[in-house]
């Protein structure tokens, strides 16, 4: 076959060190060599709106739309605002650290992974089981409420499923109806879940537009907290929180460095503008619509058929919520194994719809008896799940903190530090510290233990798991940081150098 | 002066053909004479689109297979992967594409959808495997004085019955395998030639023993096909190693 060579109209003009490498490509054959380790889950398959799919469920606004007024009605309406503006801010801060990574590798690690390139070994695991403990029990979390919302229109259709036995089958159900539909691949159900929540935000910021403002609001459900400030900027991080969760399909996504950076910045934003728009409607008095229609508050004039549909919709928001976060937790389990730090089941990918299923079954099992411990506790009269809650949110703020860390040192490394992300990883570190300290102050005040005792095992983590497997598995270590790294096929023939990598394996390497 | 976007990215691409591969984002800027900050966006848009890869330790570039089009070059041949993609639509099986080189066997394109069981029996025990046979029978000074151990109850562990397997493999161009290297599969493999008709690699097929039949002559003619293709995407292996592994 005889070469081919750029044509004359080309804008790359001849004699030039391109115009030659273009031209020695076609005469240039090489045997495929570097292949990406996480090509099994299939790559390029997702468009731009499926990834965005997978952030704004994790995310689930109309849940948070609801559940954010709700919970300002226990502090000043200036605070309230003030907070939620704070938590926006730092977001934004956040997913522009994040950022950083993702306009620069793919990975179905997300954070963990990014941590690997940044921060060194220890901080990463840290960052894993931080990231294990947020998609795992934030999964657990919207399940459970998920589930509740599911007996609750049960009851609207004359099936009794509160007790013990029916609700825990209520979640089960739930659970396994889920992984079914995250193993066939949640390409499909991702859209169907954007439209869901869709309609369900607009019928939300239709009733807060059309809410009057002279409508009564309903009553805290709980004496206000001393505190209350403070656990509402948590409570709005955490609804914020989830736009990092795009980063897990980076590997599957068409233009993962464009799409997953593009949703990972404008998802706090959008989010965060709705949950101002929510802000303003309390602070204005016409949240008292939607607030008595999901609450059935005694306000006259309230249409119980609103009422359902809008628990309907915050039902869809929160089961979608969990399944992206079990779409998050089995991608990352999934790189541990394939990084040998997990044993090899968790590295099983579906022949047909390469999805992680050993990894989905096991994050399945594991929230699914979460779910049910918190549905035994509910019916016992305990206390609704505070320390899981903030245990989960203490942790995600870890996570950040440690991104934001491993950003400025991974720019340092590969020579591509700015000043502006200098300041917004600095600023960035810092709220996350001071939010943390808060966190733990509010925990140590309020006489609880297992909170700061929980995230001080996340914190630690790191190093015990380091520790552990130096022991058993030292050729783990060597083997983190998993990405989808370019393959022979995406590189100009000729172009390339190539070495073997920690894994063994054939990789691009700087020419010698 | 304020270049053209188009310029500064031409300019960014020729640098990196001039530095070449691993040249540092850095690098890339003071060649261009372009603001940093203004280097590293382009150099990330370059990369979002396939013009430019990263390096394994991702602060290095080389360039990328679309800069082919950026030159208004031909449409690209095919590729290795597009003909093992077609061939695995058409059949039930795992399609795999092992090549040989100055180690031995490798495991080049795995089946996405069928990931081979017990790999490193497959590369490990040439006499074993269907792929290891046609490395064996077209390379024999590659594994020259190896013991051949018993992997399975079913596995060839004499010389002189290997020999005569050997010889019909040369012959037919086609090995196979039954519960060889693993009990309960069963494999089919052809040779995979280069431009200058060297032997280089084999294509194979891997599955059940109660669904794969190696007598089956359509699935011998289909690889046989595919890999007459193959040759053609393959041409001549442009490494130093081929002389000492396909000379």
């Amino acid at each position: 076959m005889p070469p081919r060579a750029p044509r004359p109209s080309s804008p790359v003009p001849t004699g030039t060190a391109l115009h030659e490498a273009i031209a020695r490509s076609f005469s240039v054959h090489e045997p495929p060599r570097a292949l990406s380790p996480l090509r099994a889950l299939g790559r390029r398959q997702l468009s731009g709106v499926e990834v965005m799919a997978q952030s704004i469920a994790t995310t689930a606004p109309a849940a948070s739309m609801i559940g954010l007024p709700l919970a300002m009605l226990g502090t000043s309406v200036l605070g309230g605002v003030l907070a939620i503006v704070a938590s926006v801010a730092v977001m934004a801060l956040i997913a522009l650290c994040v950022s950083q990574f993702t306009r620069r590798l793919a990975a179905a690690g997300g954070l963990y992974t990014f941590v690997t390139k940044g921060a060194g070994r220890r901080r990463a695991m840290t960052v894993g089981v931080a990231m294990a403990v947020k998609y795992c029990g934030s999964a657990a979390l919207t399940l459970y409420q998920g589930g509740q919302e599911v007996i609750r229109l049960l009851g609207a259709l004359g099936i009794d499923a509160r007790g013990p036995a029916g609700s825990a089958a209520v979640h089960c159900l739930v659970t396994a109806v889920i992984l079914l539909v995250v193993v066939r691949g949640v390409r499909r159900a991702m859209l169907a879940i954007l439209v869901v929540e869709l309609c369900s935000l607009a019928l939300i910021v239709g009733l807060l537009l059309s809410g009057d403002s002279g409508a009564r609001l309903p009553q805290p459900g709980s004496p206000a907290s001393s505190h209350a400030t403070l656990l509402l900027v948590l409570s709005a991080m955490f609804a914020l929180a989830g736009f990092e969760s795009a980063a897990f399909l980076g590997p599957e996504a068409k233009r993962p460095l464009v799409t997953v950076t593009r949703t990972v910045l404008w998802t706090p934003v959008i989010c965060g503008a709705l949950f101002l728009l929510a802000a303003w409607a309390v602070s204005s008095g016409r949240a008292g619509m939607l607030l008595n229609a999901y609450t059935g508050g005694a306000d006259g004039g309230v249409d119980p058929g609103l009422g359902t549909a809008l628990h309907l919709g915050v039902m869809c928001s929160w089961l979608a919520s969990a399944m992206a976060s079990f779409n998050a937790a089995s991608h990352l389990f999934y790189t541990m194994a394939v990084e040998r730090i997990l044993p090899s089941p968790f590295r099983r990918v579906h022949a047909t719809h390469r999805t992680p299923h050993g990894a989905l079954v096991a994050v399945a099992v594991l929230v699914c008896a979460v779910c049910l411990a918190l549905n035994a506790a509910r019916h016992s009269a305990a206390a609704p799940p505070v320390a899981l809650r903030l245990t989960v949110q203490g942790a995600l703020v870890i996570a950040y903190v440690l991104v934001t860390l491993a950003c400025l040192r991974f720019l340092a490394r590969i020579g591509e530090s700015t000043p502006l992300v200098k300041v917004a990883a600095t600023l960035a570190s810092g709220a996350g510290t001071a939010l943390l300290g808060s966190l733990l102050f509010v925990s140590v005040t309020g006489h609880d233990k297992v909170v700061p005792a929980a995230l001080g095992a996340v914190a630690v983590s790191g190093v015990v798991v380091v520790a552990v497997l130096r022991r058993l598995r030292p050729g783990a270590l060597e083997r983190v940081g998993v990405f989808d790294s370019a393959e022979s096929d995406d590189v100009l023939p000729g172009s390339a150098s190539y070495g073997r990598n920690a894994r063994g394996l054939d990789s691009l390497v700087r020419r010698p | 002066m304020t270049a053209h976007p188009v310029q500064r990215a031409l300019a960014i691409l020729e640098a990196v053909a001039r530095l070449g591969p691993g040249a540092t984002a850095r690098q890339i800027a003071v060649f261009t004479a372009t603001p940093a900050s203004t280097a590293y966006r382009l150099l990330n848009l370059l990369v979002a689109d396939g013009y430019l890869v990263r390096i394994e330790d991702l602060s290095g570039f080389a360039l990328g297979r679309r800069t082919r089009e950026l030159a208004g070059a031909e449409p690209e041949e095919e590729s290795y992967e597009s003909v093992l993609t077609e061939l695995r639509g058409r059949v039930r099986f795992g399609i795999h594409l092992a090549v040989f080189d100055g180690t031995g066997i490798r495991l080049a394109s795995r089946d996405p959808d069928h990931a081979p069981a017990g790999e490193g029996t497959l590369t490990g025990h040439p006499h074993a495997s269907a792929v290891g046979k046609i490395a064996l029978a077209f390379h024999p000074a590659l594994f020259a004085d190896r013991s051949l151990p018993g992997v399975t109850h079913r596995t060839i562990t004499s010389p002189d019955v290997l020999s005569a397997e050997l010889a019909r493999v040369r012959q037919r161009e086609i090995a196979t395998e039954v519960e060889e290297s693993r009990i309960g599969r069963c494999a089919v493999a052809v040779p995979v030639r280069d431009a200058h008709h060297v032997v280089c690699g084999a294509l194979t097929a891997l599955g059940g023993s109660a669904g794969l039949r190696v007598d089956d002559t359509d699935l011998a003619d289909l690889l046989h096909t595919y890999a007459a293709r193959l040759a053609g995407v393959f041409g001549p292996v442009a490494t130093g190693r081929r002389t000492e592994t396909c000379g």
